[in-house]
């Protein structure tokens, strides 16, 4: 081919497409390496945090308050830079026009951002520090929305967490899992967290952790409102009036028992000792029980608790006090006993002899109903 | 881009028997695995069953291999040389040629399986997930191709695989042999475990750009930072790659090209 003006050689260099190769990885390199590095400017700039969604968030001191005012559950966002989770949540779907108009409307929001993956609980920052006491921020990697009700609001994690009531665990026959799985109920959220929706029909969480469509959140939304709306179940002991505390001593010893209306504690010792046959046994055979339960919401109602707690010296709940024992000495087991110690006490108070402990039976329940 | 070079090379790959044997297994393997699903587990009939976007891959790799280093083992190249082309339309070509084809090849795959998901359950026709995974197949398939292109002009026949294959060896292998320093840098090093874990993500996004070009369709919507960085690390992979295939074969010697 001769050498004309348009010329143009085999090995010529391709200049321009060198230039774009140059730059562009130029541009990767500062901007588009690793959504989570402090360097990644155009994530900075085109991140979806900047346009906030209109949500009306308090600081959780305004939120604590206000809560204590009118009742409604704190909302706790929990937002992780450069999740996509979270991303998606702020950006999408607190955008539309149910979920602001219904978590405004339902909820007092409070935002909790962190800037990136807090490894040990000493470098929270200054201020997080009060809310990771109260719900552990350290090792969170992704979003999570978390709703304290306002009854629970200066509680820890595990009280709120934790329920006993059944509708709200998801359970109608508890003993038929065993006691022991009820500390799973208990101590985990439910279903939301791992599988976006709730599987077991009812049940319900105030931990949202993995979502899947606009629709689990709204579901989340729905029922984590309601969360510790519920009275916590009684268990399957006959309960009997408490102004037969102040009558003449019944034909049965009488036996208090004490309970919180929230808390881990309370919340496992109604579904463990009062589903318990042993327990349920003893006390409706051959005692008076009598339920008194701590009413968190209006104190005033507690005269008769506090009178009982200072008589015997009580700080803390649950309590069981058998009035009416054999040597004519009350006698108090603290705390969340295992049951078959409080089967012992029972034992003890009634002056009966000591039984075998047999954990191998599983009762069905339903044979007291 | 060049017409004869892409039509050839798409004839050179009908006359090769275990390619043609290769594509049709990457056809039928899925459609076999969703007809098993479908026979014994009646409920997800009226699931949309499409195989991954990632599927593309292997559609580029059937098509790519060897697609520069074959020429030259043959010396077909030089001819092709001898005529008024240059390197770099020879090889924006061959990367036409196997993205068009891996991207047709598997847009066709799609489109079978979402038919019989179709025919099962109709209101799927219009699923939104099918249009993204089409997308992302030509997508990947575009990406994929400029890789294998580069390392077919490494050599001559078909050695790029076993390049490819070596790289990814020798990655696993680097990852089992750097696990354990990884997991105590942080004791020793005086590097905070959070930096590290960010060096070892700007590692995996390296590797994930290279390995896997993908532009996620779904970040499409959010305009945000994440899809800005997925098209310019497609656009980077593509280019550089594109560059350095280019810049290698100009280095090689053919006896019959021009000067």
């Amino acid at each position: 081919m001769p050498k004309t003006d348009k010329y143009v050689s085999t090995r010529s260099q391709p200049k321009r497409l060198y230039l774009l190769a140059v730059s562009a990885l130029l541009l990767a390199s500062v901007c588009g390496i690793g959504k989570e590095y402090n360097f990644n400017l155009l994530n900075e700039l085109a991140s979806p945090f900047r346009h906030s969604p209109p949500i009306v968030w308090r600081t959780r001191e305004a939120a604590l308050a206000e809560s204590g005012r009118t009742g409604k559950p704190i909302l706790y966002a929990i937002l992780v830079k450069g999740d996509d989770a979270s991303i998606r949540l702020e950006y999408d779907d607190f955008n539309k026009k149910d979920t602001y108009e219904f978590i405004n409307a339902n909820y007092i929001p409070v935002r909790i951002f962190l800037k990136e993956k807090i490894t040990e609980e000493s470098k929270t920052p200054l201020e997080f520090k009060a809310f990771s006491e109260q719900f552990p921020l350290s090792y969170r990697s992704s979003v999570a929305l978390f709703t304290v009700p306002a009854k629970l609001r200066m509680r820890n994690h595990n009280d709120i967490l934790s329920s006993a009531n059944l509708a709200e665990l998801g359970i109608s026959e508890p003993n038929l899992y065993g006691h022991q799985n009820y500390q799973y109920y208990n101590n985990y959220e439910p279903a939301y967290s791992y599988y976006g929706r709730s599987e077991g029909g009812n049940s319900r969480g105030p931990v949202l952790n993995v979502y899947r469509t606009h629709e689990d959140l709204m579901e989340y939304l729905f029922a984590a409102k309601n969360w510790h709306h519920f009275k916590p179940s009684t268990g399957l002991v006959h309960w009997q009036p408490a102004k037969l505390l102040d009558g003449p001593k019944p034909a049965k010893p009488r036996v208090l028992v004490l309970l919180d209306d929230i808390g881990q504690e309370s919340d496992h010792f109604r579904l463990n000792s009062l589903y318990n046959r042993e327990v349920v046994d003893l006390l409706n055979k051959n005692c008076t029980p009598i339920l008194l339960e701590y009413d968190t919401e209006h104190p005033e109602r507690n005269k008769t608790i506090d009178q009982i707690k200072n008589k015997y010296g009580l700080t803390s709940l649950p309590a069981t006090v058998f009035v009416d024992a054999k040597d004519g000495k009350d006698d108090v087991i603290r705390g969340n006993a295992a049951e078959q110690n409080i089967c012992e006490f029972l034992r003890n108070g009634l002056g009966l002899k000591a039984s075998v402990p047999d954990n191998t039976v599983q009762y069905a329940s339903h044979k007291y109903r | 881009m060049n017409r004869a070079i892409c039509v050839n090379t798409w004839r050179e790959f009908k006359s090769n028997k275990v390619r043609l044997i290769l594509l049709t297994l990457l056809f039928l393997g899925p459609l076999a695995h969703f007809t098993w699903r479908r026979c014994f587990s009646p409920l997800e009939i009226q699931d949309e069953m499409i195989s991954f976007s990632a599927m593309s891959i292997f559609f580029a790799l059937i098509w790519g291999i060897g697609v520069v280093g074959r020429e030259r083992q043959h010396g077909t190249i030089t001819l092709v040389l001898a005529r008024p082309v240059t390197i770099t339309n020879y090889i924006i070509s061959k990367w036409i040629a196997v993205g068009l084809a891996a991207a047709i090849c598997a847009v066709q795959a799609l489109v079978v399986e979402h038919a019989i998901s179709v025919y099962f359950a109709p209101s799927l026709l219009l699923d939104g997930e099918f249009f993204a995974n089409m997308a992302e197949r030509i997508i990947i398939a575009f990406g994929t191709a400029s890789v294998l292109v580069f390392c077919s002009s490494l050599v001559t026949g078909i050695k790029d695989l076993a390049i490819i294959a070596g790289v990814l060896f020798a990655l696993m292998l680097g990852a089992q042999v750097l696990s354990p320093v990884y997991h105590t840098a942080y004791t020793w090093s005086g590097i905070s475990q959070v930096n590290l874990e960010r060096l070892a993500h700007i590692g995996f996004g390296a590797l994930a750009a290279v390995f896997y070009p993908n532009i996620p369709i779904a970040n499409l919507f959010t305009f945000g930072g994440e899809y800005i960085g997925s098209v310019i690390n497609y656009v980077c992979v593509v280019s550089v790659f594109l560059s350095l295939a280019v810049f290698t074969l100009s280095r090689k010697e053919f006896s019959y090209a021009q000067d």
